[in-house]
C-alpha cells in the first residue's frame, strides 16, 4: 500500500479527516476540526501523506516561528535582542493502521523539504518542534534535533543541516 | 488532597482560616461581592501595597476551586502568614504573577541567556546532518522522488 502515498497539500474536502486515528486524541481532533478552516488557512498549512481515495496516512504542519534571543555575548556578530525567524513543524502524526513503515521519518523529511525550499526565498534560520514527552523529544534527537538547557520542550535543528541533508547525493 | 476555595478578595477569609487552620481541610467560602462593600479600604490598609491588580468593584470578583495536596496546602498557609497576607490574597498574587510571565513568554517566545547563547552557538557552527538524517533522505528520494512535492 506504501507505494501508492502521495504526499499532497491538505484538502478539507478531498482528503478524509473522520477516519484518521494516530491514538493521540489531541492530534486527531486538531486535524478532523481545525486544521485547513478557513480563519486558519493564513495561520498553519497541512500537508497530508493520503492514499489516492483521499484517506489519511499521515500529516504535519507547517508556520513561521519567531524566537527573541535576550542577551547577545561578544563575538557573534549578531545585535543585542534579536528576532530570530524559525519554521515550526507544529505537529506530525502516523495513522496507527500505517505504523512501521517509516512513515513518520518520511512526513519529517517531506517537512524538512517544504521549509528548506521556503527558506531560500523567506529566510528562516531553523527548523523547530514541539516535543511535550519523552517519545516525541526521542524521535527527533534521532535526526539531529536539540533543545536548549533551560527549555526541553522546544526542539531545533540548524536550517543549514536541513539544507544539507536534503541535497541530493554529490555524484 | 484537599480542597481551597478561594475568591479574589475576601477579608473575611482571615476568621475562618484562624478558626479552622489546624484542620486539614479549610473550605473557604463567602458569598462573591461581599468583601469590598462590608470592609471598605479596610483591606488595603491592612496589606499595604496590594501586590495584584485588585479590582475595582465587588462585581468583578470571581471564584476558583481548587483541589491541592495537604502538604502544598499547609506550605502555602505557612507563607502567606510569614507575609501577613490571608491565603487568599498570597494565591492570587502569585497567580498574577505566574500569569504575567507566561503570557510574555508566550506572545514572543523570550530565551533565557544561556538558551541565546546555545542557540547562536548552534548556528555559528552548525553540525553537518547526522547520519539518521541523512539515511532517512537517501530512503525518502527512493521512495517518493522529487514527485513526492505535493500541489
Amino acid at each position: 500500500m506504501a507505494p501508492e502515498l502521495r504526499f499532497e497539500a491538505f484538502d478539507r474536502d478531498r482528503h478524509d479527516r473522520g477516519s484518521f486515528d494516530c491514538g493521540v486524541g489531541p492530534l486527531n481532533d486538531y486535524l478532523k476540526a481545525r486544521l485547513g478552516q478557513p480563519s486558519r488557512k493564513d495561520v498553519t498549512r497541512g500537508d497530508v501523506l493520503a492514499t489516492p481515495e483521499g484517506r489519511i496516512a499521515g500529516y504535519f504542519t507547517l508556520s513561521a516561528g519567531r524566537l527573541m534571543i535576550s542577551v547577545t555575548p561578544e563575538g557573534h556578530g549578531f545585535p543585542p535582542r534579536l528576532p530570530l525567524p524559525t519554521t515550526l513543524i507544529g505537529r506530525l502524526a502516523v495513522d496507527a493502521t500505517f505504523r512501521g513503515r517509516g512513515l513518520g521519518e518520511a512526513l519529517l523529511i517531506h517537512a524538512m523539504r517544504l521549509a528548506v525550499e521556503t527558506s531560500k526565498i523567506v529566510a528562516s534560520a531553523l527548523l523547530e518542534v514541539d516535543a511535550k514527552d519523552e517519545p516525541v523529544r526521542a524521535f527527533y534527537t534521532r535526526y539531529g534535533f536539540s533543545s536548549l538547557p533551560d527549555d526541553p520542550n522546544h526542539m531545533y535543528l540548524p536550517m543549514d543541516a536541513a539544507a544539507r541533508a536534503i541535497a541530493p547525493p554529490q555524484p | 488532597m484537599s480542597t481551597h476555595r478561594l475568591r479574589n478578595w475576601d477579608v473575611a477569609q482571615d476568621r475562618v482560616w484562624s478558626e479552622k487552620q489546624h484542620s486539614r481541610s479549610v473550605p473557604i467560602t463567602s458569598r462573591p461581592g461581599s468583601g469590598r462593600k462590608r470592609h471598605g479600604l479596610a483591606g488595603v490598609a491592612r496589606y499595604g501595597i496590594v501586590p495584584y491588580t485588585l479590582p475595582m468593584s465587588a462585581a468583578e470578583f470571581s471564584k476558583i476551586t481548587i483541589r491541592q495536596p495537604v502538604p502544598l496546602k499547609a506550605k502555602v498557609e505557612r507563607a502567606a502568614a510569614l507575609r501577613g497576607m490571608t491565603v487568599t490574597s498570597f494565591i492570587n498574587g502569585a497567580l498574577e504573577r505566574v500569569a504575567d510571565r507566561t503570557l510574555a513568554r508566550v506572545r514572543e517566545r523570550e530565551m533565557t541567556e544561556r538558551d541565546s547563547m546555545a542557540l547562536l552557538e548552534m548556528l555559528r557552527d552548525p553540525a553537518p546532518p547526522n547520519d539518521a538524517l541523512r539515511t532517512a533522505a537517501d530512503r525518502y528520494r527512493k521512495r517518493f522522488g522529487d514527485a513526492g512535492r505535493g500541489s
